[in-house]
């Protein structure tokens, strides 16, 4: 009993566990404790600071993760999210086109790069790339809401419900088809915000 | 006293051991869980491409007649279920100008054939006029599927040609 309560509270002796069971002897282990933080672990914390609030330290973290290892995707959607929040949409977009430079088949950075196009009220290439993203996984009921949202925003209402009808049940389709369509209303007639 | 311990020990390993196995349980459940989930949202999604049997002018290459990636995909779900049902297929022309409208149109022709339709089932006619003001819509018939043994050459073809509309 005393040696398991022991064991629990010394944090060496959980560390020199902790090393055993990624299959590492307690030398490497030791020896790793020295090193940089690696991606996996910037972006662990990118997460606990954007929890925090502390958006610049996370900003920061995920600029570092990008940098040290240029084709983990995550971190550029997750920097992207980050601004997006602060409402730097040009920036984000920039970010996500960054990134599938890298991966262009990504469907998450497709459907970002898509929802920061509808914002700038790109609706052609949102729609492009919903389209591209609604490809690589066709089942997802979000890609093609997404790309619902955005032929409405065209003007294209027929084909909008008809890949609402898809995904929704037709009572909820057909008052999201015409939302949309108010919205396109909207769109047509002035530049007021959707 | 030493006995008091030593159950008291082996409560706390016991214990122990049931939340590991849990925690392990619920990663596997969680795992069953996305999948049904994507199984469903699949299942559902192509009952409704079925249900709407249409190729829109979203599944094409924006101002081009191949299809796109959806575009595939969704035909490939109709062309699934066409190979054993009859049916109409209705492609949308849109605001599209005539000469890509029909060159759409034979995409959709040809990728139907690679999927294994029947040609001498598939047909195509100008049968759903638009309305007044409105471009009318090509749409491809499938026809029923011939009985097994019967001949589907020649003019038996034609003679059975009964779309299910």
């Amino acid at each position: 009993m005393g040696m398991l309560l022991g064991g629990c509270a010394s944090p060496k002796q959980a560390g020199l566990n902790e090393g055993k069971r990624f299959g590492q002897t307690p030398d490497t282990f030791e020896a790793q404790r020295d090193l940089p933080p690696s991606t996996r672990t910037l972006y662990a914390m990118a997460d606990i600071l954007a929890a925090q609030g502390k958006d610049r330290d996370c900003e920061f973290t995920l600029k570092r993760c990008i940098q040290q290892e240029p084709k983990f995707t995550p971190a550029y959607n997750k920097l992207a999210e980050l601004l997006m929040r602060q409402g730097r949409v040009h920036e984000a977009a920039g970010v996500l086109s960054e990134a599938l430079r890298i991966n262009d088949t990504d469907p998450i950075l497709l459907n970002n790069l898509g929802m920061c196009c509808l914002v700038q009220r790109r609706y052609g290439e949102a729609v492009e790339h919903f389209t591209k993203a609604a490809g690589q996984i066709p089942e997802s009921a979000k890609f093609r809401a997404n790309l619902a949202t955005a032929l409405a925003l065209l003007g294209r209402q027929e084909e909008s419900a008809a890949l609402l009808q898809q995904v929704l049940p037709e009572e909820q389709a057909k008052h999201n088809a015409e939302v949309l369509r108010k919205a396109h209303e909207k769109v047509i007639s002035g530049p007021t915000s959707i | 006293m030493r006995l008091c311990w030593t159950i008291a020990a082996c409560l706390l390993c016991s214990l122990f051991l049931g939340c590991q196995k849990s925690v392990s349980d619920n990663g596997a459940d969680k795992n069953i869980d996305a999948e049904l989930v994507r199984t469903l949202n699949n299942i559902g999604v192509e009952n409704a491409i079925i249900t709407q049997h249409t190729i829109y002018p979203y599944h094409f290459v924006t101002d081009g007649e191949p299809l796109n990636e959806l575009g595939r995909r969704d035909l490939a779900v109709l062309a699934r279920h066409f190979t054993e049902n009859a049916g109409v297929l209705n492609v949308r022309r849109g605001q599209e100008p005539a000469a890509l409208y029909e060159a759409r149109v034979a995409q959709v022709v040809q990728n139907l054939k690679k999927a294994g339709v029947d040609t001498g089932r598939l047909k195509v006619s100008d049968e759903m006029p638009g309305g007044t003001g409105m471009p009318s819509e090509r749409v491809v018939t499938i026809l029923r599927l011939a009985p097994q043994g019967a001949s589907i050459a020649g003019s038996n073809r034609t003679t059975m040609g009964t779309s299910r509309r």
